[in-house]
């Protein structure tokens, strides 16, 4: 509401002093409970409506099922389950059964129950023991084999991959290479990249003892002309 | 166990440096309820003790998924019934055996296992118990020996009050029949 609209309501009432003396006075009553629940029962009508809406004669059938049970068939059973509760029914409903009583025929080993605790406690125990020494480890062993195991392979394996004529060449002494250089001429690049600083100066001694045991100036004739020039080019 | 016992007894389980000794204490409150509880389903002493061991070290290991919503007792025997249940299954697959064959087993052992002495009735009593299915058996023993309420069975087994009412009821009608058809034998 407005202030002019307020105003205006309080100008109509001016003149009628007892009207406006019941402003807000609210005479009618509603039972107990009326509203509570009402909520719920729109909304389980409107439930119903959605799905019966569309089929008024399942609605006008109802919820009613022709079913009926024997007569007194509730009233029985609910007094057996009744008797059952306590002896002296049994005795009435089953007396056999009330005869035989509830002793039982098991026996135990003596002294059964007084070593259980123990032997549930001892069952406990390993599983519960999962801190353990470092050395009482089984995970241990393994890493160390497995340690071991890798730094076997990382040692053997360039050994194993590695080129099969560089492999021939290590076990050759320098005599052995030497000779082959003479004898087969096998390709001089490979040979010079495999042989070492001193292989090389044994190598270079022999040739200069082989040009010296040359008669004479035979050994000038035994020198290819285009080494030497290559050699001179190669010094300056 | 007393209300206050058992309370004390959940605050010891929780707590880590106490738990091993609030177990023993739970292990020497509940076993001879439980053991008396499997033995009646399996019949025979060593095979009680190796499914109440199996009980107790489950009930170990999961330990701290008990909320606390159901009461000690029942959480223990359900966790038992469990395992006798699932040990009887076992034993069924183990020997291919069928229902009919496992309960003439059990009968014998009733007659010839060193751990078991009663009189004549205990025993008959017993054949009887061993002709029901073992979901039944299972009801009418926590109903009739250990006499554990209904809701409290019920929740051990999931299964609705009243349908453990009609299972019992027939239990009774089953074993007062044999009983009854032994005595006018």
């Amino acid at each position: 509401m407005t202030h002019e609209d307020q105003h205006e309501r309080e100008e109509e009432l001016r003149e009628a002093p007892l009207l406006a003396s019941l402003k807000g006075r609210e005479i009618f009553r509603i039972p107990e409970g009326y509203l509570d629940g009402q909520a719920e029962g729109l909304a389980a009508l409107a439930e119903e409506e959605e799905l019966l809406g569309g089929a008024p004669l399942l609605r006008a059938a109802g919820r009613h099922t022709p079913f009926r049970e024997p007569e007194g068939y509730f009233e029985a059973h609910a007094d057996a389950w009744k008797a059952l509760e306590g002896a002296p029914e049994l005795a009435a409903y089953a007396p056999a059964l009330a005869r035989a009583g509830k002793g039982q025929p098991f026996t135990v080993p003596a002294g059964y129950f007084e070593a259980l605790p123990g032997r549930i406690g001892a069952a406990l125990r390993p599983a519960e023991a999962r801190v353990r020494p470092l050395w009482q480890r089984p995970a241990l062993y393994v890493a160390l084999s497995a340690a071991a195991a890798l730094a076997l392979l990382l040692w053997a394996l360039p050994r194993i991959t590695a080129d099969p004529f560089e492999q021939q060449l290590a076990q050759l002494s320098t005599e052995e290479l030497y000779q082959a250089l003479e004898a087969e001429s096998p390709d001089e690049t490979l040979l010079l990249e495999a042989l070492s600083e001193e292989d090389l100066a044994y190598v270079g001694r022999e040739l200069l003892d082989a040009y010296d045991e040359l008669p004479g100036e035979e050994w000038l004739d035994e020198i290819d002309t285009e080494d030497l020039e290559a050699a001179v080019e190669g010094m300056y | 166990m007393a209300v206050l016992e058992e309370t004390a007894l959940l605050a010891g389980l929780q707590q880590p440096d106490t738990r091993a000794q609030a177990f023993d204490q739970m292990v020497r409150a509940y076993q001879r309820v439980l053991y008396y509880h499997i033995r009646r389903l399996v019949i025979r002493h060593e095979d009680a003790d190796d499914v109440l061991q199996n009980t107790f070290l489950k009930a170990w290991r999961y330990l701290d998924q008990f909320r606390g919503e159901s009461a000690l007792k029942t959480w223990l025997y359900r966790i038992a019934t469990n395992e006798a249940l699932t040990f009887l299954n076992q034993q069924k697959r183990r020997a291919g055996q069928d229902v009919e064959d496992l309960a003439n087993d059990l009968r014998h052992s009733l007659r010839n296992d060193r751990h078991i002495e009663g009189d004549e009735i205990q025993l008959r009593l017993q054949e009887a118990i061993l002709l029901l299915p073992d979901r039944q058996r299972t009801v009418f023993s926590m109903r009739y020996f250990d006499e554990l309420k209904y809701e409290e069975i019920s929740e051990v087994l999931d299964v609705s009050v009243g349908a453990l009412k009609a299972s019992y009821h027939h239990a009774v009608r089953k074993i007062e029949d044999y009983l009854t058809g032994v005595a006018s034998a």
